[in-house]
């Protein structure tokens, strides 16, 4: 007798690995038998490549995908054939989600840098460009919202402020009082993110993505290098072209077939 | 039908023509079919260790019917009727011992590890796509959704699209009258169509293109 059909949730609980292993098992052996059972695992799988592609699944699925079916052999060329897909098909993106994923490995460390660093010039004399303290993902700070860190530099109420930095950790919980703030005002010229690399993380040149609340991208740069030492990457953002909101820095290295995500860090940003 | 040849030079044991034959006689009486599902459970085997989150799940699928091959080929008496679950079982303890080697892997001190150990991101074995190749193959993405029929086209996009995936592909299979499994099946089978016709039309591409000059 055939084996009854297992329903969707099981199935795409067993491709994010969140199901007992027993049932695992089961549904293996199932699947090694059965033909129709394995082709329902591959819709299931193909569905969560095209809807995590799409922007739209929930944040724990959106996590546990990220973390196992995205980096299968194959899993990023995948990816990038099923946004394609969606884009020529004519299926507009979801806006991101409000709450977004916490990396159990990062969540020490995002805890920590949010402490950060930011170098903040108010009225002081130009700062170099580079003013946020490094981030050091061993520092066992606890991490409220950013706080802005004191002048760099001397008072001087005859120029105008310039750079505001910020330094950030990958995959910090977006829309709860966690998440990074960064304060600036209209004279603010440039934004400075310094970016922790996730360890292990290989690659010479990255690309970076900052993408608005709704999912657009509002800025885009190509080829960055890592920091000297490699464990942080340092970006200039235009402050005067982003208006107030949330928004979401998304690293990509390149990959065969296009480009695999790396990190991303989510951020809001205050005007004052 | 094209079967992966036997794998030479293994460091303990070699899967002799001898023994690959009696791995087929497992699978079945008739040579031809037990060859197909032979693939077939490779294939499946190939996912399966994917899912389990191996990066080199066709080394793993192809050392678990070494071991079935072995047995075998040793005289293990094993159901025939059931090859599945012999299979299955030793799967599992490749995919194991595997486990248990990446973790040892992960315990030599960085830099001395292989990368898969290191917890390096998976490569694709194929070579990265030139800006050429992914031209061509969004040409042929454009000519193969164009070449489906404008009732599958919809189907696929109201599929993809829609604000709640849940409630908007169960009102679509409630129109279409059939279970939303069903429709997940369709619109995968789709995919898979227009997938395997960009494939096809990129080779095309590949093998009409003029030869670079030397």
């Amino acid at each position: 007798m055939a084996p009854p059909e297992r329903d969707e949730t099981t199935l795409r609980r067993y491709l994010l690995r969140t199901l007992a292993e027993a049932e695992r098992v089961e549904l293996e052996a199932e699947a090694l038998r059965d033909d129709a059972a394995f082709e329902r695992l591959q819709a299931v799988e193909d569905d969560l490549f095209h809807d995590y592609a799409r922007g739209g699944l929930p944040d724990g699925e959106r996590r546990d995908f990220e973390r196992t079916l995205l980096l299968t052999p194959g899993g990023a060329r995948r990816l990038e054939e099923a946004r394609a897909f969606l884009g020529r098909l004519g299926v507009r993106a979801e806006p991101r989600r409000a709450a977004r994923w916490v990396s159990p490995v990062w969540l020490a460390a995002a805890a920590v840098v949010l402490a950060v660093a930011a170098a903040w010039l108010l009225r002081g004399t130009p700062a170099p460009p580079r003013q946020a303290q490094q981030p050091s993902p061993a520092l066992p700070v606890p991490s409220p919202p950013l706080s802005p860190a004191p002048p760099a530099a001397p008072a001087s109420p005859t120029v105008p402020s310039r750079v505001v930095s910020l330094a950030l950790s990958p995959g910090l919980v977006r829309g709860s009082g966690s998440m990074p703030r960064l304060h600036i005002t209209d004279r603010v010229a440039s934004i400075t993110l310094v970016l922790s690399l996730p360890p292990r993380v290989s690659g010479r040149t990255f690309d970076a993505a900052l993408r608005s609340a709704e999912g657009t991208v509002v800025w885009r740069e190509a080829g960055r290098r890592p920091d000297r030492g490699g464990a942080t990457l340092t970006l200039d953002l235009p402050a005067t072209e982003l208006p107030e909101g949330d928004y979401e820095l998304v690293l990509e290295r390149p990959a065969s077939g296009g480009r695999e995500p790396v990190a991303d860090y989510p951020f809001r940003l205050l005007r004052d | 039908m094209a079967l992966r040849v036997p794998r030479e030079g293994a460091a303990r044991w070699t899967l002799t023509e001898q023994a690959f034959e009696a791995l087929l006689g497992l699978l079945g009486p008739d040579r031809e079919r037990a060859a197909e599902r032979y693939e077939s459970i490779r294939r499946k085997l190939t996912r399966v260790f994917a899912w389990r989150g191996f990066a080199n799940p066709e080394e793993l699928a192809d050392a678990t019917f070494d071991r079935v091959a072995r047995k075998v080929d040793d005289g293990v008496d094993m159901h025939a009727s059931d090859p599945y679950s012999y299979i299955h079982g030793v799967a599992l303890r490749i995919a194991q011992e595997q486990w248990r080697a990446d973790a040892r892997a992960r315990a030599v001190p960085e830099g001395l590890a292989d990368s898969h150990a290191a917890g390096e991101w998976p490569r694709d074995a194929e070579p990265a796509a030139t800006g050429e190749d992914v031209e061509r193959r969004l040409q042929c993405l454009d000519e193969c959704l164009g070449a489906l029929e404008a009732g599958a086209r919809e189907l696929l996009r109201r599929y993809h699209g829609g604000s709640s995936h849940i409630a908007d592909r169960r009102a679509l299979a409630g129109e279409l009258g059939i279970s939303a499994t069903a429709l997940r099946l369709r619109a995968f089978r789709l995919r898979a169509t227009v997938q395997e016709c960009v494939r096809r039309c990129a080779e095309r591409g590949r093998e009409t293109e003029p030869a670079a000059p030397a």
